[in-house]
């Protein structure tokens, strides 16, 4: 029993070594996370999906895969500190609120999203997510000029700025 | 809880926070008086912070230099190929490093694993039935190498209506979509 203990302990700190070796002090910081707004304008007029925007695969499925157009309208790098919400403003002049709740033990992030109308709360009250890092989720279905507002949300960017 | 040591699963189930507030009391109590449990607990801590770090690395690196790399090429499509080009080459580059770090990951998982599920001095009260469920006690619990997917937690749509559902994009992977049904007026600027 003691030496198994001792092998498995062993084991953890030369695998938890390597692992600090490669990877980067901030991604450890666990009480700010980056994030990344960007909105698409769908629309089912002719025109053309940008090609970069077809090779992320959740576009390319039901039901983003009906439009026939989709341009990249906006995109917004932030970075989220626990319990302080950051406002970006949308195209159409709402504004999407987005906060991050916790850090889970899993690696995921809690988020809380809401979009709203300046001064109002009404529209999108409240939006709890447990995002994985690096798979945007999509809140759609906002109607833009003739379109359909795409808005994907990615947490877990590094901060590269240094 | 005073005739033996905590069971696996019951000490797993205290480091992931399911227990109800006596329940966690209890283990509490038991890990105050007892070393051995003690260390146990600890390698959990160790084991979470390390696969935590390993992981959440290797899929912030691939997936995100992948996917802003296509929207930033998709935001500057008017400009030439290049950047494309040149982002995919970095992608290339920034690879490897997270595959190693994903397969030492798995490695010591694996390992771990093993070691827990080799025959040993009973420490746990259950019977022959609790071997199953220790065995797969990492595989499932919170600090699982397997990342898990995205998931709503809850949502309002206010004076909406609206629809939550997934998109497979991948054997056991998947991510949340909420679709507003919107019924209101086009909003242009505030
Ligand atoms: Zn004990």
């Amino acid at each position: 029993m003691k030496r198994r203990q001792q092998i498995i302990s062993a084991f953890i700190f030369t695998a938890a070594f390597l692992s600090a070796t490669f990877s980067r002090p901030e991604a450890r910081a666990s009480e700010s996370v980056a994030a990344e707004v960007f909105v698409i304008l769908a629309s089912d007029r002719d025109g053309t999906i940008a090609p970069a925007l077809a090779r992320i695969s959740a576009l390319r499925q039901p039901p983003f895969n009906g439009f026939r157009s989709m341009q990249v309208l906006q995109k917004s790098e932030i970075e989220l500190k626990k319990g302080e919400p950051v406002t970006v403003t949308l195209p159409n002049g709402r504004r999407l609120m987005l906060k991050l709740k916790q850090q889970m033990p899993d690696g995921r992030s809690k988020v809380q999203l809401s979009i709203n109308r300046p001064d109002q709360k009404d529209y999108l009250p409240l939006l709890e997510v447990i995002a994985k890092q690096g798979e945007p989720f999509f809140v759609a279905g906002q109607k833009y000029q003739g379109g359909t507002l795409v808005i994907g949300v990615g947490i877990g960017k590094r901060v590269s700025n240094g | 809880m005073n005739t033996g040591h905590l069971e696996d699963e019951l000490l797993q189930r205290y480091f992931d926070g399911e227990l109800s507030n006596g329940s966690a009391a209890e283990v509490k109590q038991h890990l105050e008086s007892c070393e051995s449990c003690r260390r146990r607990h600890r390698s959990l801590e160790r084991l979470r912070a390390f696969i935590n770090m390993t992981v959440t690395d290797a899929a912030r690196e691939v997936d995100f230099n992948a996917l802003y790399g296509r929207i930033e090429a998709g935001v500057d499509k008017a400009r030439d190929e290049k950047k494309v080009v040149s982002i995919r080459t970095r992608l290339g580059a920034t690879l490897r490093r997270p595959v190693l770090i994903a397969s030492v990951a798995l490695a010591a998982a694996v390992m771990i694993i093993i070691f827990r599920t080799a025959p040993s001095e009973p420490v746990a009260r259950g019977g022959a039935g609790r071997k199953r469920s220790e065995r797969t006690v990492l595989v499932d619990s919170r600090s699982a190498i397997k990342l898990r997917n995205s998931e709503v937690v809850q949502v309002d749509f206010g004076a909406n209506t609206g629809t939550v559902f997934e998109i497979a994009l991948a054997e056991g992977v998947s991510t949340p979509v909420v679709w507003i049904n919107d019924e209101a007026d086009e909003m242009v600027g505030p």
